[in-house]
């Protein structure tokens, strides 16, 4: 008894690990078929070791046989389950159809022949066995087929892991290793049904197999049961904590105590009570710790990735650090091949997303996707992540066709694009962006456990570019302003050179122009001065003298007048009286006044009226009386003979006034100068030494106060043209 | 005559040249005016004036129209200085500019005196000429 009961227990080790590993298998997801299948295997080798412990612990030869043949039943199916389940992990269900049918077929015939003796025959003592089974006939076909379906079915194992990489390769690995070592333990108890004399020593290692894919399972994500794993690690060694301290209390009353119920007990027990739950707790905890670094080494701590990312986000205000921040998270915590951020451009209607960071992402194919109104109307309403496979089930809910159409269309968008996963970025209420998530590394499918950190993860990383766009918007403000204030202090001292300038200029003018006023002030003085002191004494020469003298203080007269016209002109814009004015009195009356210079010189000054009896205009009466008394002046004084002739017009909304004379004219290069100020023709020199150099300046300023124009025309020997132009709509001028 | 002294009046104003015309005359000396600042250079070099008479605002001809508001004579004054026969020959600045700029300028460029022409009578000038003339 002693010497068989290692293996019962190991046949009862290997039967509660089958049987609580299948379990998890199967209740994690049993449509998925790797699932079920691999449940069948660790429920038929649990069956296997249920019948193999009782038959160990059989007290007669009919009760041995009847439980070796119930261990048969169980083992029985071994090799047609894996052989399943390896088909349905490595995916080759469609293409080994016909060998896995022949395998039932096979293996339940077998199932059937099983309670006869052809099978099992007796059991006599082997070794130490008291009840060891015999094989019956039909045993032997039975062990050469359960052998070929195992190791084929490891082979076709083995062919997989050669052939695949990354994740998948890792637990096909230990799906192998686990296997082989399993079968080969458990392959030690054939031998003494041959007379071999060998015991089932490795009977215990079938249980390997569990561990290995455990560690499949939790490490490599194999089945997706890793957060039920968890739980149930958790679950399960808490309760193993319980039964030890169970037993350890047990053990110290029955020690220290004498019992349970004796006093010393219960003031024990009132020590041992907060003790027992101080550490059920710290149990707790470590359990959950080791439970995270073993079933999600590789995946993520949540609550510390969640912490880890607020602080970052907080410490950033750089929104670009926050994206980069986000994106890496995201990624490298689910080990994603892709993933980015793109956020709405607000100033652009309708939305327009814009790559605020992708990696991994194709950018060719990425942007249509994102420009999608729908996408954006159904996160911002449902605030919830949108995983592309839902998208399918999205489609069919729909009541309204448009929707449906929607859901697919975007689906395709997705696909296109490789992403899997659109999360949303909200901002009261509003969507500013969404992050979009590739797969996994592994293929696995998001979990919820995934969807509800990413959720969580969102709404920080939401908040946290919001607020950075704020900030760089304030920025922005305050960078704007400073560049207004640039600006305006150009302005300002572009504005100071200017009146600088124009003080400059100031100073010029009035140099010059009491430079021209003291000219015809030394030739009256020097005259006189002569007459006086004697220098000139002869009557007619005196006579001479007094006329020059005479002639310098008329010059003097009308350079004052003209300078001050000048100046008038010169600096700020003139302010003209614009008032209803008789153009056509106007001109008489000037006409009248210069008769007389007119005649002396033996000119005719004629005046061609219009034909239509003419409005009166809004003008300055008394600058344009100026302008054209200056004019006719000059034309008078370079002509020497024939006639001047003035003539008055209304036409096309203007007012034409011509002073045409018979005189010298202005050669074309005079003309191109003639109205700046201190600028006059070589032979009006010659003709008049004394002029200002002012008279038709000051007349092209007023007709230019009045917004008209003077134009000229003349060639030498020819005579002068001068025609002003002045509109009729002229307002009265501030 | 041959201690005849000679005054090169540049000035474009005519009533003025005639009446220095008419003072230098009246004390003997021989008068040349011109009111072009080559034919300036040209009378300067050839007969060697004891001393130039020099109006800053003499009109600058560009083609055929004449700017009269130029300060050729500052232009006069600065080539004289720099010419090898006529650099000795003393100028004085008559003018009716009265700037202290323009009065700084005339200095820079040589000028021995700086008369201003309202200020000045014909036989104050006459004086002061021939007595700069006779130290």
């Amino acid at each position: 008894m002693a010497l068989i009961f290692p293996y019962a227990l190991s046949a009862l080790i290997n039967a509660l690990t089958s049987l609580i590993l299948g379990t998890f298998v199967v209740v994690k997801n049993f449509r998925n078929k790797v699932n079920l299948t691999f449940g069948l295997f660790a429920f038929s080798v649990a069956f296997w070791s249920i019948g193999y412990y009782l038959w160990q612990m059989s007290g007669t030869s009919e009760i041995a046989l009847f439980w070796c043949r119930v261990l048969m039943a169980g083992a029985i199916f071994i090799p047609i389950f894996y052989f399943h389940f390896v088909l349905a992990l490595i995916g080759l269900l469609e293409k080994k159809r016909l060998v896995l049918v022949v395998g039932y077929v096979i293996f339940i015939s077998f199932f059937f022949l099983n309670f006869t003796s052809f099978f099992v025959n007796r059991v006599e003592p082997r070794l130490y066995f008291k009840f060891w089974p015999l094989p019956g006939p039909a045993y032997h076909g039975f062990l050469i087929l359960w052998f070929l379906y195992v190791a084929y079915s490891t082979y076709l194992l083995y062919q997989k892991y050669k052939n695949s990489s990354g994740t998948i390769r890792q637990q096909i690995k230990y799906v192998f290793l686990g296997m082989v070592i399993g079968f080969a333990g458990g392959s030690t108890n054939y031998l003494l049904w041959y007379g071999i004399p060998i015991p089932p020593v490795a009977n215990i290692l079938v249980s390997v197999y569990v561990g290995s894919i455990a560690y499949a399972i939790a490490k490599y994500r194999l089945m997706d049961i890793r957060f039920f794993a968890r739980k149930a690690f958790i679950y399960f060694g808490m309760a193993l904590f319980t039964y030890l301290m169970f037993y350890f209390v047990a053990w110290l009353y029955l020690a220290f105590a004498d019992g349970i119920f004796t006093s010393t007990s219960y003031l024990t027990g009132l020590i041992i009570a907060p003790f027992f739950v101080f550490f059920f707790y710290l149990v707790n905890h470590f359990l959950k710790l080791v439970a995270n670094k073993y079933f999600f080494a590789s995946l993520y701590n949540y609550q510390e990735t969640i912490n880890k990312l607020t602080r970052e986000l907080n410490y950033y205000t750089d929104l670009n650090k926050i994206i980069d921040s986000i994106v890496e998270t995201i990624k490298n915590t689910m080990q994603l091949d892709r993933a980015g951020v793109l956020l709405i451009n607000q100033n652009v209607k309708p939305v327009h997303y814009q790559i605020a960071k992708v990696i991994g992402f194709n950018e060719h194919n990425g942007i249509s996707l994102v420009q999608d109104n729908f996408l954006t109307r159904y996160l911002e309403s449902s605030q919830k992540p949108l995983v592309r496979e839902e998208l399918a089930l999205l489609a069919n809910n729909a009541t309204r066709q448009k929707d449906k159409e929607s859901f697919e269309q975007l689906a395709e968008h997705m696909k296109r694009i490789e992403a899997s996963l659109c999360l949303p970025l909200t901002s009261n209420t509003k969507l500013i962006g969404i992050i979009v998530l590739g797969s996994k590394a592994s293929r696995d499918a998001y979990t919820n456990e995934d969807l509800e950190l990413l959720s969580t993860l969102s709404l920080q990383a939401a908040i946290a570019i919001d607020n950075a766009r704020l900030y760089q918007e304030v920025q922005n403000f305050n960078k704007n302003l400073q560049q207004k204030v640039d600006i305006q202090t150009q302005e300002i001292t572009k504005k100071n050179q200017y009146l600088q300038e124009l003080l400059k200029m100031k100073n010029e003018f009035l140099n010059i122009a009491s430079h021209q006023l003291k000219t015809p002030i030394s030739i009256t003085r020097g005259y006189l001065s002569m007459i006086l002191d004697g220098t000139i004494k002869e009557q007619a020469k005196q006579q001479d003298a007094l006329e020059k003298a005479m002639g310098g203080i008329n010059r003097l007269n009308e350079t004052v007048k003209n300078f001050l016209d000048a100046s008038d002109l010169e600096g700020k814009e003139m302010e003209l009286e614009i008032a209803k004015t008789d153009i056509l009195k106007l001109i008489e009356d000037l006409i009248a006044a210069k008769k007389i210079l007119a005649e002396n010189k033996g000119l005719v000054l004629e005046f061609i009226k219009p034909k239509e009896k003419i409005p009166s205009f809004n003008l300055d009466g008394s600058r344009l009386t100026e302008a054209i008394s200056n004019l006719i002046d000059n034309a008078i004084f370079y002509t020497n003979e024939g006639k001047v002739c003035v003539s008055l017009n209304v036409s096309n909304n203007e007012i034409i006034i011509s002073i045409q004379d018979t005189g010298i004219g202005i050669s074309p290069s005079e003309q191109k100068n003639l109205f700046n100020k201190f600028r006059r023709g070589k032979r009006a020199i010659l003709a008049k030494p004394d002029g200002s150099g002012l008279g038709l300046y000051i007349c092209k300023k007023i007709v230019e106060l009045h917004k008209g124009k003077i134009v000229l025309e003349s060639a030498v020997g020819q005579g002068t043209k001068f025609i002003i132009q002045l509109p009729t709509n002229l307002k009265a001028l501030k | 005559m041959a201690n005849q002294k000679k005054v090169l009046f540049i000035e474009d104003e005519p009533g003025l040249i005639d009446i220095y015309h008419l003072t230098f005359d009246a004390h003997g000396y021989q008068f040349f005016s011109t009111a072009d600042i080559e034919e300036g250079m040209i009378i300067a070099k050839t007969q060697q004036p004891d001393i130039i008479l020099l109006d800053i605002i003499l009109p600058e001809k560009s083609g055929d129209s004449v700017n009269i508001s130029a300060k050729q004579g500052l232009v006069f004054l600065s080539r004289a200085k720099s010419d090898k026969q006529i650099k000795d020959i003393p100028v004085v600045v008559f003018t009716n500019l009265n700037s202290s700029a323009d009065r700084q300028k005339a200095k820079e460029l040589g000028a021995v005196d700086y008369l201003v022409k309202a200020d000045n009578l014909p036989d104050e000038v006459f004086k002061k000429v021939d007595k700069f003339l006779n130290q």
